[in-house]
């Protein structure tokens, strides 16, 4: 893999159920809007590949990291945690930590609803600035903007309410995308989601 | 500030898809365009017949205009685009006021055609726009105009005569 490639990937851990879609969503634009790749272990389309293996090559293949900790909580039929996001987490700190030159020069942003939730759960990773998004979209495009902007030092990179006012306007325009291309909202894959986001970003560039 | 470039998703879709999406992106900013462009005046009588159009009728209304206007080519949608900025205000604001007056019949009209109906009309009238070659469309656009204004003209004579 190129390096400008892994430089410009991100690796974006977090929960794919209906209620966070709203956060997924904004988050993956607002990496998008920073001219930054979004990646997910969804975007492999591939059965006979194994989850952990998806995940192994993204995190492999992406210089940050956005880990969504705010799921983590127990589930209701089981009674136990859910613990993907974590485990997630721990694969890009240990590639950080164990990795080559490269790996190392890893960069993650952790992010939970609740500021020092993470501390009655997961108290090893204190030490490590954890923001929280409240479950609001606009705040966690304002995170993942200005970590990406520090982190990268890009100075290409619009301000936090530019893109929150750029991803408004996208979402007006998406039912009509999705009429577009024949599918409902609710249908859409990841694939489908960021190929949208890409080309109506060059369409309606800054 | 220097310009930041938009990077290609890393997963894949059919190059079909891709084109339907690029498609479907510059058709939105052509509608988006128009929606500009349009004049406060012009949006604000647009607005009160929509406000009169019961719900289901408007939404009706609304899925088959969204249907046309996906699957109208960019370059038919430009030229329906460029057609419309002509009228100017004056003229789309008599079309209206004439629309209003015979608001009664209008109404009595509408208010009986059942919403299937409606769609059924919209699909026919999307068959035909869909079919129409640019150049015909606006050939059809500069003829509604010249009729639109001839009909005006006899109005007016009329009104002038009776007053």
């Amino acid at each position: 893999m190129s390096t400008s490639k892994y430089s410009g990937s991100v690796f974006i851990n977090c929960p794919f159920d209906t209620q966070y879609l709203t956060i997924f969503n904004a988050i993956v634009f607002a990496v998008f809007d920073c001219g930054f790749v979004a990646r997910c272990a969804m975007e492999i389309d591939d059965s006979s590949q194994v989850r952990i293996d998806k995940i192994f090559k993204i995190i492999q293949g992406s210089n940050y990291g956005i880990h969504d900790i705010s799921r983590t909580e127990l589930d209701d039929k089981t009674g136990l945690p859910r613990f993907n996001m974590p485990l997630e987490l721990g694969l890009f700190l240990s590639a950080k930590r164990f990795g080559d030159k490269r790996q190392k020069s890893k960069v993650c942003l952790i992010l939970d609803r609740e500021p020092f939730r993470y501390q009655s759960f997961i108290s090893d990773i204190a030490g490590q600035d954890i923001k929280d998004h409240s479950n609001d979209p606009e705040k966690a495009i304002k995170i993942v903007r200005d970590w990406l902007s520090d982190s990268s030092r890009r100075k290409t990179i619009p301000g936090g309410r530019e893109i929150c006012r750029r991803y408004s306007k996208f979402r007006t325009d998406l039912p009509m995308l999705c009429g577009g291309i024949r599918i409902e909202e609710d249908e859409m894959t990841f694939n489908d989601y960021t190929n949208i986001v890409s080309v109506w970003l060059n369409q309606n560039s800054l | 500030m220097a310009q930041r470039t938009v990077k290609s998703p890393a997963g894949k879709i059919s190059a079909r898809k891709k084109a339907a999406i690029r498609e479907a992106v510059m058709k939105v900013a052509a509608l988006n365009a128009v929606a500009m462009e349009i004049p406060v005046e012009r949006m604000e009588a647009l607005k009160a017949v929509a406000m009169k159009m019961p719900m289901e009728k408007m939404a009706a209304l609304m899925t088959a205009l969204k249907a046309v206007a996906m699957e109208m080519p960019v370059d038919k949608m430009e030229a329906l685009r460029a057609a419309a900025m002509e009228m100017p205000v004056e003229k789309m604001a008599a079309l209206m006021e004439e629309a209003m007056e015979k608001r009664e019949t209008l109404n009595a009209a509408a208010m009986e055609m059942p919403v299937e109906k409606i769609a059924i009309l919209m699909a026919a009238l999307k068959r035909v726009a869909m079919e129409m070659p640019v150049e015909k469309m606006d050939a059809l656009m500069t003829a509604a105009r010249k009729k639109t204004e001839a009909l005006m003209s006899t109005t007016r004579k009329k009104t002038t005569k009776e007053n």
